[in-house]
């Protein structure tokens, strides 16, 4: 028999001993008097405190800051249609809207090197689509990546990838920590037993899409992949 | 001299209108328990940290991302209004309080009516109180935290049925705190058994493996989905407790 469960039994009775005693003792509560004024404007101040709590979170859109937006299902779904399409070769098809840069990059003696700043892994995936005949100049495309947390997206998730196109290298990094943080309130499982369904999925699951680089690149140009980096690279 | 019939009615409306006034430390102690409720569910979250990679396409996987979700709840809030029920209904239920309704025109029936009336009073307040009181943790998070608190978005309908189940539970908890406090004030011993039955039902049922009453009894409510049938539930159950209660007290003799 496991004794530590009568713990919380002993403490219970002896709560309730307590309060019983402190109720019929007129001393204490005498020492706990508070002015007639007080006892009026406490819990009333409290309500009016409640009620103006409510109003303000219902009134003044404070669930958004400038970091966090909320996100449709639906318009995930999209985005992501695109994205698997643009992994597909499939670069026509794709909204433009999520194209989010746009160069030319001419190269000398037709070779490029495509590489990271610094050791590791890069932020975006590269796809590479050869096209035939022969040029010095490789269009490029960066999609926008998204990173979705919960029912909300990180704005902003692409502004720390930077891509540097010189000479006859590409090379890719990352200036920001990578890292995101946010909260969630919810409500006492006990006040949402009869509207869990309209309630918000309780796993938050975080998302994450990365920006792709597309690379239109002639045949004619030699490409060379940085090793550490080459898992990232999909060859059309 | 003249004799005047005073409805039972108005007998009730009296005691539960003095009940209401009168005892403020049920009011101020309404405060400070939610208060601290509120304040204890705007600091302890339950934190989940993560390595985010892309699975798209399959097999390649990118730079990680580190993300950081904290999940924080009013369920310490709750708690807090769990035990301001209970303890109210204590106060209410304790000789000396009893002893004051009978400075009034009173009769037993009148004195148990009006404390159950008061204590219905309480629990609609207590309901709201605590519903409203998690807007309250959520702006503490907006003002004091850097991160974005996220409620959900509920149908008028839904926040209705919200609360109506809040009421229910918190009217349980009144119905069986008064019928215990009616039971202890009969003997000293029954209250304190009881605790020690329902420990010992715990382990016998841990020990022998069969479902305990009082895990039956919270399934029994816990699972419902529906309002309606939930409350109900709580109608009839709530009557079990209040006449029980009815039943240990109508005997009982004033004692000054």
């Amino acid at each position: 028999m496991n004794i530590g469960s009568f713990i919380p039994l002993i403490l219970v009775v002896l709560l309730t001993y307590g309060l019983v005693q402190m109720a019929k003792r007129n001393k204490t509560r005498s020492k706990l008097r508070i002015s007639r004024k007080m006892v009026f404007y406490i819990p009333v101040g409290y309500l009016l405190v409640l009620i103006i709590s409510t109003a303000i979170l219902y009134l003044v859109p404070v669930n958004e800051d400038s970091k966090l937006q909320t996100v449709e299902q639906s318009f995930i779904d999209m985005y992501n249609d695109n994205y698997l399409l643009l992994h597909e070769g499939k670069l026509d098809a794709v909204n433009p809207a999520f194209i989010i840069r746009q160069w030319h990059q001419g190269v000398t003696n037709q070779k490029l090197l495509v590489k990271p700043r610094t050791l590791g892994k890069m932020p975006v995936l590269i796809v590479i689509e050869r096209i035939p005949g022969y040029s010095d100049t490789i269009d490029s495309f960066l999609f926008e990546g998204k990173l979705v947390m919960g029912d909300y997206e990180v704005k902003g998730y692409n502004d720390d990838v930077v891509i540097s196109p010189k000479a006859n290298e590409l090379t890719i990094w990352n200036k920001g920590d990578r890292s995101y943080k946010m909260a969630y309130f919810q409500y006492d499982m006990i006040m949402t037993q009869f509207t869990s369904g309209t309630s918000y999925d309780n796993s938050h699951s975080t998302e994450e899409w990365l920006p792709t680089l597309y690379l239109k690149i002639p045949e004619s140009i030699e490409v060379t992949i940085d090793e550490g980096i080459k898992e990232q690279v999909t060859e059309l | 001299m003249s004799s005047i019939e005073v409805s039972l009615f108005e007998i009730v409306k009296k005691q539960v209108k003095f009940k209401l006034t009168s005892y403020q430390s049920i009011w101020i102690s309404l405060v400070f328990t939610q208060l601290f409720g509120i304040l204890l569910s705007s600091v302890v979250s339950q934190s989940g940290d993560s390595y985010s990679q892309t699975d798209i396409p399959p097999g390649i996987h990118s730079e990680t991302v580190f993300t950081t979700i904290n999940t924080f709840d009013s369920t310490f809030l709750m708690v807090m209004t769990y035990i301001w029920i209970v303890a109210s209904t204590i106060f209410l239920g304790v000789a000396s309080t009893k002893r004051i309704d009978f400075g009034f025109i009173s009769t037993r029936l009148s004195q148990f009516l009006s404390t159950i009336f008061t204590l219905i009073i309480l629990t609609a307040i207590g309901a709201i109180t605590v519903y409203l009181g998690n807007s309250l943790i959520s702006l503490i998070f907006v003002i004091f935290h850097e991160v974005m608190p996220v409620s959900t978005h509920f149908t008028f309908l839904a926040h209705v049925a919200n609360v109506t189940g809040v009421f229910g539970y918190l009217l349980l908890y009144a119905a069986a705190s008064y019928l215990a406090i009616s039971l202890y004030q009969l003997n000293r011993i029954v209250l304190p058994a009881l605790l020690v039955l329902y420990g010992l039902t715990i382990n016998l049922s841990a020990t022998y493996q069969f479902n305990h009453p009082i895990g039956q009894l919270t399934r029994f409510f816990g699972e419902e989905t529906s309002i309606l049938i939930f409350v109900f539930k709580v109608v009839i159950f709530t009557a079990i407790l209040f006449g029980s209660t009815w039943l240990v007290t109508r005997n009982r003799e004033v004692v000054s």
